[in-house]
């Protein structure tokens, strides 16, 4: 396997080759819950707006990360999400995070080590002092994935996001660089 | 993946749906109570589904209807002119696949865009507008529990002479009374 720059235990985290990556992302955001999930209408995205998508996400650097995430555990390795580092800003050393797991993979701990991979770079290599995210109140399995890595809800937007006939709450979690070591994410 | 109805997936419109929308497009019987009227070319009706194929945002929706079980494309249906502070859309549909017209596949059609508008985009109320004479239609949104509230005279010119549409319209609560309401989000699977 080549070389990466950021891996955690069961993923490695790459940056897209090219935009043929939006081929992949269509089944996941074009699933009704999986985007309400992450906060979204269930607005249907051909390819060519996922490639514009993914076009803008192709060059990594300070202001922005966009990464695949590939398990290294499967029998062939396999992208099964991706994952974003947004809105840094250098004055504050902070940025916000999102990711989003196929939900075929759900529940296999890809989304935790993505995170906790991408939180270590962050910290190590772009000197953050706090990431942030934002998550739906019902996505509970999300916000218990976040505890793990050592993020701390710090608030409610209530009632901030319409889906699916009703108002949702989003939940804003923080995490600092001493959170996230005294959650043990230090260590690889 | 898509937004799913009982008979019907509403996707994005995708360039490999060209061959079938030039084919409906230019058949007279499918755009017999439709605006649509001139021939249109390969080079144009692609650029068109090119920009539907990005309307995927809340100035503007339109999604390719496919049969749920098959896959088959059986037509187009979509939102637009949409006002946000009136929070009122315009509804637009067409099934160009002849063949399976009279099987209700358009009722669940319009019945999956309504909840899309309702319950993912928040509208108020949605209209339609009908040509005088497009008689199935007419019963079709009555049925879906559309109401007309207007009758615009001479509003179109079709086949040699003006012609009156009616302006429908419904409201959120009246679909959600004829329809149902929507459940609140629970995650799948493994509970807290």
């Amino acid at each position: 396997m080549d070389p990466v720059v950021i891996s955690g235990v069961r993923v490695r985290l790459i940056p897209p080759p090219d935009v043929s990556f939006a081929q992949r992302t269509g089944p996941w955001v074009n699933d009704p819950l999986t985007r309400h999930l992450i906060g979204g209408a269930a607005y249907q995205m051909s390819l060519a707006t996922r490639e514009d998508f993914v076009r803008e996400r192709l060059t990594q650097s300070f202001n922005g990360l966009y990464l695949m995430i590939e398990a290294v555990n499967l029998p062939e390795s396999h992208v099964v999400g991706a994952i974003e580092l947004r809105k840094t800003r250098p004055e504050h050393r902070l940025g916000e995070v999102g990711i989003l797991i196929g939900r075929e993979y759900w529940g296999r701990g890809y989304g935790t080590d993505a995170m906790r991979a991408l939180c270590r770079f962050a910290f190590e290599q772009m000197d953050l002092r706090r990431i942030s995210l934002e998550v739906m109140e019902f996505n509970i399995r999300a916000i218990r994935s976040y505890g793990r890595v050592g993020f701390v809800a710090e608030g409610r937007l209530r009632q901030d996001t319409y889906l699916e006939g009703h108002y949702y709450d989003t939940v804003v979690m923080g995490l600092l660089r001493e959170d996230f070591e005294r959650a043990g994410g230090g260590a690889p | 993946m898509s937004y799913d109805g009982e008979r019907v997936s509403l996707r994005a419109i995708e360039p490999g749906d060209l061959d079938r929308y030039l084919v409906w497009v230019n058949d007279p019987e499918v755009t017999r109570w439709l605006a649509l009227r001139y021939p249109l070319g390969r080079e144009e009706e692609g650029a068109i589904l090119g920009r539907l194929g990005r309307a995927s945002s809340y100035e503007q929706v339109t999604f390719a209807v496919d049969d749920r079980v098959t896959g088959e494309h059986l037509g187009t249906v979509g939102l637009d002119d949409v006002r946000p502070e009136a929070r009122v859309a315009e509804l637009g549909i067409f099934l160009g696949a002849k063949e399976r017209w009279g099987e209700g596949i358009g009722y669940d059609a319009m019945v999956t865009l309504l909840r899309f508008g309702f319950w993912e985009m928040n509208l108020r109320r949605i209209e339609l507008s009908v040509l005088d004479g497009n008689v199935r239609a007419k019963r079709l949104y009555e049925r879906v529990g559309f109401i007309e509230v207007g009758r615009r005279p001479g509003h179109w010119y079709k086949h040699g002479a003006p012609l009156d549409d009616f302006v429908m319209s419904i409201d959120r609560e009246s679909f959600e009374a004829r329809h149902g309401a929507p459940e609140r989000i629970v995650l799948p699977g493994r509970s807290a």
